[in-house]
């Protein structure tokens, strides 16, 4: 796959005296599925709207297999967006709607209704050509508007929150059926969410956002492991920070904390004593609550490994130094 | 019980003039007098062949139409400026588009030939339009306004991104998401203008008189139940464009934006 590369370059866009992009290099491989991660407001959702053209950017170069997409109006990128409220065409019908793009391209009406065709099919919506967006479950408009963004076949996909209005567990059905999807068409995606486990999921590569800048892009698993900064390590997953317990940010992981009898050796380990406060059942996990002192350490263990220890016992909580993080400050 | 006593004492208390109306307006005789003492169309058939009512009927639709047209052309880019906001002033532009609404038209119309007659238009059509236009604009500008603050601002961008142009997203989205609001206030417009006395009285010539105008002409100087034929003339023409649109299209799709299932 060779079609689809996209490359941004020292990009750059405030609003009065907020700068939200500040300076974003970005390289997403073609075919490959690029989420942007991160809290409210830190300029993944202007950074996918300066890519889409709707926002112009201040600075910075934005290129699609070398076609400088800078100063060109989002008419003319020919790029596949899907809409957090989908923004299908309320008066229009099912097929108008996907359709909608060939027939500003000037697409004859035979090829366009057998692209259509195509399209709904490819989003499992075949039969529905002649409703309207307000007779359409949200999964199934979020599906129509998947079918209208790709019947073009774009060099790049975008998706601004596509899944955030859907209910939990459709949410979850839709990811995969998403990912399905990019994987069979080998598109280049990029993928806007606020939704940690979201991106993990869906994603070849996560960059994490925080104020305009992208502070981590790799695998999910890095992001996860070897976060680059205290910035990551506290906005993917949960995480326990140990401040005082070594130089530096230091922090470790629930899933690596282990408890122990108070008083058993440590092996090298670093740990604290204290007493469970708390156990919250998660279903496949226990969360156990250390209180130590003025620290509180969470530990996470699968639900079904022994018997759960009794809330206000005496304990150890320890991890072994290599699951540490630690950070210069 | 008492809400449908309510009603009913209601609807007489408005049906009935219009039934006294209907009633005179096919009277064989030569005067107004309730009940008739007998039926006949000499009244309808002589005012639909005079040409001192047909004219002014016919200036009458002809200045509903343009007014509507021309408030349509004035209140839809503003609706969607307004609507996006963002910008200084919004507010208040706003309320100064509607503030016709709580102007006496008398004074308006006053203020307007004194105007016109400075530019060197005096009466005319055009003062007619102008002043018709600044009238109805404020019920344009609601419904319009009120469609186009409901629309999600994502489908103009959702069409740019599919390759529209801003002309041709006018067209194909915004355009027909607005038309619901842009029928409901050209409805408004019309009937407004259609019934509008106190501009139409200073403003109209002779070749430009309304329906209005004509009639109260009429009954100034004379009193014979020409004038209840003229006036069923025009509640039939304004019941029959109702039940025209309602047939057509189903006037609270058209108003409302509500699809049929």
């Amino acid at each position: 796959m060779t079609r689809g590369r996209l490359e941004v370059r020292g990009l750059r866009k405030r609003y009065g005296a907020q700068t939200v992009v500040d300076g974003v290099d970005l390289d997403v491989a073609a075919g490959s599925f690029v989420a942007l991660l991160g809290p409210s407001g830190c300029g993944k959702t202007t950074l996918l709207r300066c890519i889409a053209g709707l926002v112009a950017a201040d600075a910075g170069a934005i290129r699609i297999d070398d076609r400088d997409m800078v100063g060109l109006p989002p008419w003319r990128r020919s790029l596949g967006m899907v809409f957090q409220s989908y923004a299908l065409f309320p008066h229009m019908s099912v097929a108008a709607n996907v359709g909608f793009g060939l027939r500003m391209q000037g697409v004859s009406r035979g090829d366009a209704a057998e692209r259509i065709a195509r399209a709904l099919q490819m989003v499992r919506m075949e039969g529905f050509d002649g409703r309207r967006p307000a007779q359409l479950s949200g999964g199934q408009q979020q599906r129509v508007a998947l079918a209208r963004a790709l019947v073009t076949a774009p060099p790049v996909l975008l998706l601004d929150e596509p899944l955030s209005a859907l209910d939990a567990k459709l949410r979850l059905a839709m990811r995969s059926e998403l990912r399905e999807l990019q994987r069979g068409l080998g598109i280049t995606t990029l993928f806007v969410t606020h939704d940690q486990d979201e991106a993990m999921a869906v994603a070849d590569q996560v960059a994490v956002m925080d104020h305009g800048r992208i502070v981590q892009i790799a695998g999910p698993e890095t992001v996860y492991r070897r976060p680059a900064t205290p910035f990551v390590a506290e906005f993917i997953g949960r995480i326990n920070r140990l401040d005082g317990l070594a130089d530096g940010l230091a922090m470790v992981r629930p899933e690596h904390v282990r408890l122990c009898p108070p008083g058993d050796s440590l092996d090298g380990d670093m740990g604290v004593e204290g007493r469970i406060v708390d156990i919250v059942f998660a279903g496949d996990r226990l969360e156990i609550h250390v209180e130590a002192g003025d620290r509180r350490i969470l530990c996470m263990r699968s639900a079904t490994a022994g018997p759960p220890p009794a809330i206000g016992s005496a304990v150890r909580a320890a991890w072994s130094r290599s699951d540490m993080l630690t950070y210069r400050t | 019980m008492i809400r449908s006593a309510y009603l009913v004492v209601a609807g007489l208390f408005i049906l009935t003039p219009l039934v006294v109306v209907g009633v005179v307006a096919f009277t064989s005789a030569s005067f107004v007098s309730f009940p008739t003492p007998g039926f006949s169309l000499r009244w309808i058939t002589k005012v639909l062949a005079d040409p001192a009512f047909m004219r002014p009927l016919a200036n009458s639709v002809l200045l509903g139409l343009a007014a509507a047209l021309s408030a349509a052309l004035l209140a839809v880019p503003a609706a969607l400026a307004l609507a996006r906001g963002g910008f200084r002033g919004a507010a208040e532009i706003e309320s100064f588009l509607l503030s016709p609404l709580s102007l006496p038209a008398l004074i308006l119309s006053i203020a307007l030939l004194f105007y016109l007659s400075r530019l060197g238009m005096g009466a005319g059509f055009i003062g007619l339009l102008v002043g018709h236009t600044v009238i109805v604009l404020p019920y344009m500008l609601r419904t319009v306004l009120a469609v186009a603050r409901g629309a999600d601002p994502a489908l103009e961008e959702a069409a740019f991104v599919l390759g529209a142009d801003p002309w041709r997203s006018f067209l194909h989205v915004t355009l027909p998401i607005l038309r619901p609001g842009i029928v409901a206030g050209a409805l408004f417009s019309f009937l407004v203008s259609f019934d509008e006395v106190a501009v139409a009285l200073l403003l109209s010539t002779v070749s430009t008189m309304t329906l209005p105008v004509a009639i109260l002409n009429h009954v100034a100087n004379n009193y014979d139940p020409a004038i209840a034929a003229i006036s069923l003339i025009k509640i039939v023409l304004v019941v029959a464009v109702l039940v025209a649109l309602e047939l057509g299209f189903g006037l609270d799709r058209l108003m409302l934006s509500r699809r049929r299932p």
